[in-house]
């Protein structure tokens, strides 16, 4: 028994080493050519000595401490509502299915199905009439309407948990508020981990909302990547691809720790428990 | 009891983010400040620093209470306009953009508010610069002054003199420019290919290949529109020449193209001897220097006029420089003239000129450009003789077609073309069709 | 005989609560819980997306192009006949299509494999889980930086392998191979779904994985039949949505691909000339925001149409807990 199962740990860890390094190798070659001079031309390995100051670059040429600030404001409120609003919508369209669930829900699901730049028009016109052209009001607003990618993944998860639970506890007498608060979200909280986890890497990478919506100064990370940002102002030509590389794994760092940190819920995970009892 | 800890954090960030956002709404009403809005990005204004209130120190001096916002041009400028919420001074390309903006009324003309400007001296600015941003519905150089460059060049190229000596042809010059003919013959000499790999291009050209046909026929006093821009005939004779011309150049890998692609712009791979002729004026000159992967010598790098069509023409230079115009739908006209003339007539336009990489608007600021760097300023000093001296021409420009548009017909069908996806003159034909189906449409409004 | 009498408890459950149902207003509760729930979505929902559906549609009518608002005129279904007339929109379609019945299929069944290599409890699994999410985790821009790279001609990395090979370089980004880039590009992403998954397949109960080795069931078949099943309902989630953002696929090809012009205006080589790039051609470089309109609701009617029969196939192959 012993033996058998260190092969197959071997063999398993021999299968996931092959494809780590096939995820990794781009990666590598990203921080490769981040380290190159900007004059020169895109190699596969570094043949000068590597240019640490891209990293300062990347972080000197935009004014990177406030577009930080910024894009943590705009994921806080989005990761908030993504866990919580999202949460209520999912179980809403998962368990209570009355009429007009469907019809609610395709209704979300067409937002998917819309491509974001063509909203982005006519909601240009509403919000600035509004005056919350330049604000992140905009963000709340368009959380509270539901992230469709998010309802959908906790109605699906939700749905597959058998229904007995919260017959049993409206039976003894409990709301659904808190019945989703307390009864399916502390059950939930691997899929909770998920949907923080996607929303976050979402907002945080995306660039076509304020880039049409916002002005400098309120610009998070994500379109310093994008635009020009990335000019040196005594050399407006330069092909700056080094530094932008240097950016782009710099910018993936707080993904990643983010992903971390949800690592632990989905390992503690759901038991069987809860169906039992 | 994590759970609890983290919700509660989030929910603390979410109440100070909405608050933050509530006050600076509530910021802007007591203090009245106005708000100007431009759309170029902070590097390209000053040369030196990217920090709005360094670049605006003195105009903020003038001006108390008002602010400088950047804002993002591009496609996002586009559903602005149509938002009727444009801002207040648009980054425009001279030739390419004006026609369709004027045509379009999103740009008002500047003439009275220069008239009464002080920082503007007509005598005192090159006047191509004027000349390229003064429209009047058909042709550049008459007409109304919408606005002026941030900086420019006149268009030239490099060129690698040992190669040229190697094979026994001529290095042009000021007083005695190449000629397109002479152009593809060198080309062809030029070029080094190993199998099926171009070793060294001879010819490095980065312009969409309507943009490198109209300059030909421009040189010949022709284009691909008709007088009144309401046709486009790539049937003429000349025309399609000059297509040929260019496809002839990539098909056989003289110049870059997706068959026979180069890595960068040129600017990167002249200094190594990737290739003989680079298509790209005097900024390419400061990337030279600070090449570490640099071979070519120095000495070996010359600066020379972009060709002319026929031997007994005069160097003659095409420019189409970037520059700032201001929208019709601006709120404060003065205010925004004064930032408008700031940027181009002011401090940051001196801070621009001692940076060398480019020539200035006003001939006083060219001539006493206080540049380091040997190599630099022997050419920059060469490129002002030249913008002097010189004479200029026009491509012209579609008012009833966005230039992006044409480009990306051109992109649509040349592409396939080399790829033999079609004949020659059946991708003409296409080109011809589309151009005229958006002339028509342009017109109709 | 543990699953067994599971069943018959929970079945036996369920007829006591049916006839309790009616009599603890739960229904009632559930109706009020829902509209309460869904009142600010309503609300927010007209607000933000159902306003602009609306003017889109209207607007998909007229030959709006950004500058006549004042003397719009109305078009009738001209601009609705004009997709299908349009030389490039139909063929466009087709080939977002084709790049989807590859992507989507292998992307699931490599998302669905490392989510089952992923979601034991080996020593070093959570390494592994983060260097395979690690694609993931970057956003779209940068990854197309990074592949732009990796597929140069000269120092590529693709390139640079197929030389050590003794095979030509060759331009992954041209005519021939540009596909191929643009879906292996995309493939390198596929692990993306793959929380989903094991979050699904963490919350399937031990003991029917108990109950299948004391009868002597091999791991092979406890997969195809324990687990898939139990996550066929996320499998599901992750295809539609795979499909829906594949038949949008707008920014990867311009990124990665694009040629003339800046930003998110280059148009694409024609292999990847996707429907959403044609959208965002017409839109934003042609100025015609009404033909713009009018081909983005054709192809959200055919996404809705695509996710009805998907719908329905359901009952087929996805197990919830009410099948």
């Amino acid at each position: 028994m012993e033996k058998k199962k260190r092969i197959t740990y071997i063999i398993w860890f021999a299968v996931c080493t092959l494809i780590s390094i096939i995820f990794i190798v781009p990666l590598y070659y990203t921080f490769v050519n981040s380290l190159r001079s900007i004059y020169s031309l895109p190699t596969i390995a570094l043949t000068q000595k590597p240019e640490w100051i891209n990293y300062k670059y990347a972080v000197t040429l935009i004014p990177f401490l406030r577009y930080l600030k910024n894009s943590c404001i705009i994921v806080s409120i989005t990761v908030f509502f993504g866990i919580t609003i999202d949460f209520f919508y999912g179980f809403a369209f998962a368990k209570l299915k009355v009429k007009g669930n469907k019809f609610l829900f395709m209704l979300l699901l067409s937002c998917m199905m819309i491509p974001g730049f063509a909203l982005q028009i006519p909601q240009y016109i509403a919000f600035s009439n509004f005056g919350i052209k330049d604000t992140y009001w905009i963000w709340f607003l368009t959380c509270m309407a539901g992230a469709p990618g998010i309802v959908f993944l906790y109605k699906q998860y939700i749905e597959s948990i058998p229904s007995e639970i919260e017959e049993a506890a409206f039976i003894d007498g409990c709301g659904f508020f808190r019945i989703i608060t307390q009864i399916y979200m502390p059950i939930c909280k691997s899929i909770l981990a998920v949907g923080l986890f996607r929303v976050f890497v979402g907002e945080w990478g995306n660039y076509m909302t304020p880039y049409m919506f916002l002005t400098e100064k309120k610009y998070p990370l994500s379109i310093a990547l994008f635009n020009a940002s990335y000019t040196l102002p005594s050399d407006p030509t330069a092909n700056l691809d080094p530094i932008k590389c240097a950016a782009a794994l710099l910018y993936a760092i707080p993904s990643i720790c983010v992903f971390f940190l949800c690592q632990k819920q989905l390992v503690a995970g759901l038991t069987a428990g809860s169906v039992k009892g | 009891m994590k759970k609890r800890l983290i919700g509660s954090i989030l929910c603390a960030t979410v109440a100070v983010s909405m608050l933050a956002g509530c006050g600076s709404k509530e910021a802007t009403k007591p203090d009245e400040k106005k708000t100007i809005r431009i759309t170029y990005s902070a590097g390209e204004l000053d040369g030196e620093s990217k920090d709005l209130n360094v670049i605006f120190a003195d105009f903020y001096k003038e001006h108390p209470n008002c602010e400088v916002v950047l804002e993002e041009g591009g496609s996002a400028l586009m559903a602005k306009i149509a938002a009727n919420d444009a801002p207040d001074i648009i980054r425009t390309n001279s030739i390419l953009d004006v026609p369709t903006y004027v045509n379009k009324n999103i740009i008002i003309p500047l003439d009275d508010m220069l008239k009464k400007s002080k920082l503007y001296d007509e005598d005192d600015i090159f006047s191509a610069c004027i000349d390229c941003f003064k429209y009047d519905g058909k042709e550049f150089g008459k007409g109304k002054i919408y606005g002026l460059p941030k900086d420019w060049a006149p268009s030239s190229m490099w060129a690698n003199k040992s190669m040229f000596e190697a094979q026994g042809l001529r290095i042009p010059t000021y007083d005695d420019p190449i000629t397109f003919d002479e152009l593809a013959d060198y080309v062809k000499k030029l070029t080094v290919k190993e199998g099926n790999k171009v070793k060294v291009f001879g010819y490095s050209d980065i312009s969409s290949p309507n943009v490198a046909v109209e300059t030909m026929l421009n040189l010949m006093g022709k284009s691909m529109y008709s007088e009144d821009f309401s046709k486009v005939n790539l049937k003429d004779e000349d025309v399609r020449k000059a297509f040929k011309y260019v496809y002839d150049m990539k098909i056989n890998g003289y110049t870059q193209s997706p068959l026979f692609p180069m890595g960068g712009n040129g600017n990167s791979e002249f200094p190594q001897g990737i290739c003989a002729i680079n298509n790209f004026g005097l900024y390419s000159g400061s990337t030279y220097i600070k090449n570490p992967d640099r071979t070519v010598d120095f000495d070996d790098m010359i600066l020379c006029p972009t060709p002319v069509m026929n031997k007994d023409q005069k160097a003659t230079y095409t420019v189409s420089p970037v520059g700032g115009t201001i929208s019709a739908s601006t709120k404060d006209i003065d205010l925004t003239f004064a930032c408008w003339e700031y940027i181009h007539l002011g401090v940051p336009a001196q801070k621009r000129a001692a940076s060398g990489f480019n020539l200035p608007v006003k001939k006083s600021l060219a001539e006493n450009a206080d540049i380091k760097n040997e190599f630099q300023k022997k050419n920059f000093d060469l490129t002002v003789k030249y913008a002097e001296n010189g004479s200029y021409t026009f491509v012209r420009s579609n008012p009833y077609v966005g230039s992006k548009a044409v480009e990306s017909i051109m992109e649509k069908y040349f592409t396939p073309l080399l790829y033999g996806q079609y004949t020659f003159d059946e991708a003409l034909k296409l080109m011809e069709n589309e151009i005229q189906l958006l002339i028509d449409e342009g017109r109709a409004q | 005989m543990k699953n067994l009498t599971k069943k018959a408890s929970a079945s036996e459950t369920k007829r006591v609560l049916k006839v309790k149902k009616r009599g603890t207003g739960l229904e009632k509760a559930r109706y009020r819980a829902f509209y309460a729930i869904m009142a600010p979505f309503i609300f927010f929902f007209l607000l933000t997306k159902g306003y602009p559906l609306v003017w889109g549609l209207y607007i998909s009518f007229t030959n709006f192009t950004g500058f006549n608002l004042d003397n719009l005129t109305f078009v009738g279904l001209s601009n609705f006949k004009r997709v299908f007339a349009d030389n490039e929109a139909m063929p466009s379609i087709l080939r977002v299509i084709g790049i989807g019945v590859i992507t989507v299929p292998v992307g699931t069944v490599i998302c669905v494999t490392i989510s089952l290599i992923l979601s034991n409890t080996f020593r070093g699994v959570s390494v592994f889980r983060t260097l395979f999410y690690l694609p993931s985790v970057i956003p779209a821009v940068a990854i197309a930086l990074m592949w732009k790279g990796i597929y140069a001609y000269d120092g590529g990395l693709f390139n640079f392998v197929r030389e050590l090979f003794g095979a030509e370089a060759v331009n992954w980004l041209g005519y021939d191979y540009v596909k191929r880039a643009l879906m292996i590009m995309m493939l390198w992403t596929a692990g993306g779904g793959a929380l989903t998954i094991i979050a699904a397949i963490k919350g399937i109960p031990e003991d029917l994985y108990e109950a299948a080795d004391i009868e002597g069931v091999g791991p092979v078949a406890k997969t195809f039949k324990i687990t898939l099943p139990l996550v066929s309902n996320m499998i599901y989630m992750h295809i539609t949505t795979s499909i829906i953002g594949t038949l949008q696929l707008f920014a990867q090809p311009v990124l990665l691909a694009g040629a003339s012009g800046e930003g998110l205006t280059s148009v694409p080589i024609r292999p990847v000339y996707t429907y959403l790039v044609h959208v965002y051609q017409q839109i934003f470089v042609n100025m015609r925001f009404g033909y713009g309109m009018a081909m983005v609701w054709v192809i959200f009617a055919i996404i809705m149409t695509i996710t009805f029969v998907l719908e329905g196939t359901k009952k087929y192959w996805v197990y919830t807990e009410t099948n």
